[in-house]
Parts: C-alpha cells; structure tokens; sequence
C-alpha cells in the first residue's frame, strides 16, 4: 500500500504548489483578489481534508493489520470543522473573499482525488499480490505467516 | 427564528448526517477487507479513497452553503 499512499501524497503535493502559485499570482497581480483568495482559501482546505482523509484511511488499515486493539477513526470532525472555519473567514471578510469561489474551490480536492485514484487504476496499478503473485502490500509480514502456517 | 436559520440548519444537519452514515459504512467495509485480506490493502485503500472523495464531496458543499445561508451572505 505504501507506494500508492506515497505516489498520492506526491501528486496531491505539486498539484497544491501549483495551485498556491497560480492563485497567488492572480492575487498578487490584482485582475480578481477577491476571487482568487476564495480559491485559494477553499482549494487549500480541500487539498489539506483530502490528505487528512487519505492519511487517517492508512493508519486505520495499519493498525488493523498490526492487530492493535486502538481504536482508529476517520477524524470527520477535524474535516467539518476545516470547512467551518473557512466560512468564517469567508463572512469576517466579505468583501476580501468571494463566498461563490470558495464554495466551488472546496470541491477541487475530491475531484482530484477520484480522478487521481482512477488515473492510478485504470494504468494497471492497484493488483494485488494475488492477482499477479508481485510485491505484498502492506507492512508487515507476520499476518502471512501466520496465515500460511495455520 | 427566521426562515434563513431553519434552512441553513436542516443543510446543515442532514448533509453532516449523510456523510456520516456513508462513511461509516465504507469504513467499516474497508477495515473487514483488510481483516480477511490484509495484502488486498493496497487495492482496498484506493478503491475506498475514491468512493469516500465521492461520499464527502456532497456535504462538503452542504456545510458550507449551510453556513452562508445561516449567516445571511447567501
């Protein structure tokens, strides 16, 4: 699992550099500043929830595969209150951020998710060891011995 | 109590309830894979990445027009 975790966390990493970038040039520039800082305000809380959601998704899996008794969460809570606090600051400064750009930017993290994973899929790389009898996903080793010894 | 506040409210509520019914779901179903097949992870972890994007994406949008609405800027 870890080289899909690794290559998402790459892409999702220069696709924010990107987009701070550019957005941060329009503000800069000054054609739109309110629009360009509610895009840059909704798109960096999407890009930091989708990682947020892909990291809390890893841990849990590892923690089931070690056998810890610990519970893991999705943390959806952290996620909401990302959002919340963003609204907030899109009504403290109405006119400094526009709310439709914020709004629309929040979606751009999920949809860059699901065209990422499918991307990663549909080039052939999500198979198991199963499927091809490659490399085991996963970090530990011990389940699989264990497994083939019972 | 205006209008605003009960429709941003009701927004509010039901997209967080939503989510939260649909994530625990996918969840649930993502950790029982991984207890019957731990080296399918890899596959699991992208296939639940891309059905929780989708299942988020809508309550994202809810809370935050919820939000707007509760506060009059929409």
């Amino acid at each position: 699992m870890k080289p899909v975790m690794e290559w998402f966390s790459r892409v999702v990493l220069i696709v924010t550099v990107c987009y701070v970038v550019v957005f941060g040039l329009i503000w800069f520039l000054r054609p739109a500043r309110a629009l360009a800082s509610g895009f840059l305000l909704g798109g960096l809380i999407s890009l930091y929830n989708v990682f947020h959601l892909s990291f809390r998704l890893r841990i849990a899996g590892l923690r089931i595969q070690s056998g810890s008794r610990k519970m893991a969460g999705l943390h959806m809570t952290v996620r909401v209150l990302a959002i919340v606090f963003g609204t907030l600051i899109v009504y403290r400064f109405p006119t400094r951020i526009d709310y439709r750009s914020f709004v629309l930017s929040l979606l751009f993290g999920y949809l860059l998710l699901v065209t990422v994973m499918s991307y990663y899929y549909l080039k052939g790389n999500g198979k198991t060891s199963s499927d091809e009898g490659g490399e085991i996903h996963g970090s530990d080793s011990e389940s699989e011995i264990s497994r083939n010894d019972l | 109590m205006s209008l605003a506040v009960l429709a941003g409210g009701i927004m509010i509520a039901f997209g967080a309830l939503a989510a939260g019914i649909g994530n625990g779901v996918l969840f649930s179903r993502y950790l029982e894979g991984i207890a019957r097949q731990p080296e399918a992870q890899g596959t699991l972890f992208g296939q639940s990445m891309i059905a929780l994007g989708l299942v988020e994406a809508l309550p994202v949008i809810s809370i935050a027009f919820g939000i707007l609405v509760l506060f009059g800027i929409i």
